[in-house]
């Protein structure tokens, strides 16, 4: 069930009203089977079949961190039961077919003709939406229960409200065992004023989706679906840009959707994006991009790898391997992969030159750390969006031999660049906190307040662009 | 400052969307009608006295309405598709939509030399219509006017509806529950449609087969007691050379093999009526048309 459709609408509607009910039982086993009921009833929208792969890949950690608990000299071993299993299950579902395509191309150098990836069996090849998100919570779980950081549950319906909770199921944030286990516990009642925030971020996740992500992506799609279409820098430039709000807008819009919803279950969600293009530096970047992920990144394998205790070129090594993995997360191709590797590239020289240091203490320096931050991001999306390296490699060339060929002006770039000067308004203003209505009297703020979200709203209703499916689904 | 933001900002909201509805014009919303309207003919299980059938010269150059004025009592529906043509499932399709217990069953059909093509005969849009899943159908049939009345607008669109700058839009459509499809351009140009007839016939001709296989249908109906009425609906002069000569179309032999097997063939003289786009009848002209293609059919069946 996808956000941005009627029949989520429909969906929320009827949730929220028996969750009015529910929240008051003292039985937490009636409200955890109803938050399962309904998160399965979301998921199983998509196809109901794949909800035996969340229930098989759940139980196994279920049962792993118990077991964990009750034979404390082996826990190691349940440990590696848990990670193989998601791990197996990520194989399986998401990289198999890669892993078979480059086999083949490997036997291929040695003169062995294979025809594995023709072997791949059709489910293999159908990708479970939001694969990569539950099994990073689930492994969370046991690599917590193991460290010593998290005390098992019990109840199976308990674990399970954890891991399948609807608002951030498919895409996020990937929010940690011990954050929200302890929420489910007890639902809290919420404020009115925990409602209007709530209800705000959604109206604010909303509009990054179906107005700023859903009016840009018809230019980038139309400028990637025809990569020879022209060879002219400035056109590239503004695709490429174009994509950076879109990818933006769409997962950031999710991550406030969700976390509105949240806030209205009486939890909390920590912050998934905060604004990553105000970034001066790589390391900055990363540290406000798709938090949630980054920070599972940096505590179940950069640190366990050894992080920075062993040594300078060790930490190097090491943040390679997790930029890479990280790539490699967001889906099954070289072209992740390279990514990945850019941005590890990145970390390296800045770690190595400790540029933005040095161009920080220039005047004007920050606003030139932005920029070249920001050029470096959009080099590494453009290998993120190319269908091949290839293509990645004839756009960063159009991109940087400027003023040849023609800037196409489709009607798709021409609406999309609209929207694109909007959205740059809006980082703009946030960047310089133009927050004009603080000074106002609090009665006058909050009617400020009600009139920003009342224009969110009508335009969401009336300027949403075409519906597309949220772009971190695939991931 | 209410204590309850939210049912207030819904309010708002809600008075707020008056103007963008009132902003919009009929052909905004187009698409969404049509969706509707396709999805309501294709998933239709009602019969009616007369029943037309054939491709888009049909569903917009016949009005039912118009055509039932003339022969009271009868009911009537048009059951003509996009591109379609005379193929096994849409000829049964046809057949089921008729009242078999009606003192007079009628099949009007509307013979292109397009809907005679090979392609055309496989039905492709019916085909889809009739196949669209069940979420889909709910959706478009009963939340249709939601759907209209929060239809969004593209941002250069609504800006220049604000300043009052936007064009009218040249076509206009009206959809009809009868199954017609009524439709006028501001500004006809009868030449449009003779730049795909150009391409249209290459490699995919009038079809002998279709011909047989729907002269095999014109035959069953008539002996099940069933009139079926054939007509070459109206069009410019030169989509009816590009007809005959690219497409291998001879009205006259079609008429022969039809009246021979049990048909009733209605000859209409193009030049009484006039087209938007040299091929589909003006709105003006389809109920004209229906109206006088009713009374040639008394004519001929006297006891209508």
């Amino acid at each position: 069930m996808l956000f941005n459709s009627f029949v989520f609408l429909v969906f929320a509607a009827v949730f929220f009203l028996l969750l009015y009910f529910i929240r008051r039982t003292n039985k937490p086993g009636i409200r955890w089977a109803f938050l399962v009921a309904a998160s399965f009833v979301f998921y199983g929208w998509w196809d109901w079949r794949f909800l035996f792969l969340i229930i098989a890949s759940g139980l196994i950690d279920y049962f792993g961190a118990l077991g964990m608990e009750r034979f404390q000299k082996r826990k190691k071993l349940f440990l590696v039961l848990s990670v193989a299993g998601n791990v197996g299950s990520l194989a399986i579902f998401k990289y198999s077919a890669f892993i078979a395509e480059n086999l083949d191309q490997l036997m291929g150098l040695f003169g062995i003709q294979s025809e594995l990836a023709a072997q791949v069996p059709p489910f293999m090849l159908l990708l479970p939406v939001g694969i990569s998100f539950y099994t990073f919570q689930s492994m969370s779980y046991t690599i917590d229960v193991y460290r010593g950081g998290l005390k098992p549950t019990r109840s199976v319906l308990h674990f399970f409200s954890y891991l399948s909770l609807f608002p951030q199921l498919v895409a996020g944030p990937i929010v940690r065992a011990r954050d929200l286990m302890p929420q489910l516990e007890k639902l809290r009642p919420t404020s009115e004023v925990e409602r209007w925030n709530g209800f705000k971020l959604i109206i604010i996740g909303f509009f990054k989706k179906v107005v700023l992500a859903d009016n840009i992506a018809p230019m980038v799609n139309s400028g990637f679906a025809n990569i020879h279409l022209t060879d002219n820098g400035p056109f590239w430039w503004v695709v490429i840009i174009g994509f950076a709000f879109q990818i933006y807008f769409d997962f950031s819009g999710y991550s406030d959707i969700a976390r509105g919803l949240a806030k209205w279950m009486g939890l909390h969600f920590r912050l998934n994006f905060n604004h990553p293009y105000h970034s001066t530096s790589l390391r900055e970047f990363w540290g406000r991009w798709h938090i949630s992920l980054s920070t599972w990144f940096r505590d179940y394998l950069y640190i366990p790898l050894g992080g920075s205790r062993k040594g300078t070129w060790n930490a190097h090594i090491f943040m390679w391997i997790t930029m890479v993995v990280s790539g490699l997360w967001h889906g099954a191709a070289w072209t992740f992969i390279i990514w990945g590797a850019l941005h590890a590239l990145y970390i390296t020289i800045e770690r190595i030159t400790s540029w933005p240091r040095f161009l920080n203490r220039l005047p004007g320096g920050t606003l030139i750390s932005i920029l070249l931050t920001n050029v470096l991001v959009l080099v590494g999306w453009v290998f993120f969006r190319a269908e091949s390296a290839g293509d990645a490699l004839k756009i960063l060339q159009d991109m940087f031999t400027p003023w040849e060929g023609e800037f196409v002006m489709s009607t798709e770039i021409r609406n999309g660049l609209v929207w694109l000067t909007v959205s740059l308004l809006i980082e703009l203003i946030t960047y310089f906190r133009f927050k004009l209505h603080l000074s106002l009297p609090l009665r006058f703020q909050r009617i400020a307040d009600m009139g920003y979200v009342l224009i969110m709203l009508l335009a969401c209703i009336y300027l949403r662009g075409e519906g597309n499916v949220f772009i971190y689904f695939q991931f | 400052m209410p204590k309850r933001r939210i049912p207030y900002l819904f309010l708002l909201a809600a008075l707020l969307s008056l103007p963008f509805y009132l902003l919009r014009d009929e052909m905004d919303t187009e698409t969404i009608k049509k969706n509707r309207h396709w999805t309501i003919k294709s998933r239709n299980t009602q019969t009616y006295d007369i029943v037309f059938g054939g491709d888009s010269r049909v569903f917009r150059g016949i009005s039912p309405a118009h055509f039932a004025a003339e022969l009271e009592g009868r009911s009537a529906y048009n059951y003509a598709y996009w591109a379609n043509g005379y193929g096994k499932d849409y000829m049964e399709g046809i057949e089921r939509r008729i009242d078999r217990s009606s003192p007079l069953q009628m099949i009007v059909l509307g013979i292109t030399p397009h809907s005679l093509t090979r392609k055309t005969a496989r039905s492709p849009h019916y085909h889809y219509e009739i196949g669209r899943a069940g979420k889909s159908v709910v959706q478009t049939v009963y939340l249709s006017w939601l759907e209209e009345y929060f239809a969004p607008y593209g941002i250069i669109e609504l800006s220049e509806k604000l300043l009052g700058i936007s064009k009218t839009q040249n076509k206009r459509i009206l959809y009809h529950d009868n199954g017609w499809v009524e439709t006028w351009w501001v500004q006809p140009d009868t030449m449009n449609a003779a730049k795909s007839y150009r391409t249209l016939f290459e490699g995919d001709p009038v079809s002998e087969e279709v011909i047989e296989g729907l002269m095999v249908f014109v035959e069953k109906w008539s002996s099940h007691g069933i009139q079926v009425v054939g007509f070459r609906p109206p069009a410019s002069h030169t989509i009816r050379q590009f007809e005959e000569i690219r497409g291998g179309f001879s009205e006259s032999a079609v008429r022969n093999r039809f009246l021979e097997a049990g048909g009733i063939w209605i000859d209409v003289n193009p030049g009484d009526y006039q087209t938007y786009d040299g091929s589909h009848l003006d709105h003006n002209s389809a109920m004209q048309f229906s109206a006088d293609l009713a009374r040639m059919i008394r004519e001929q069946i006297p006891e209508l």
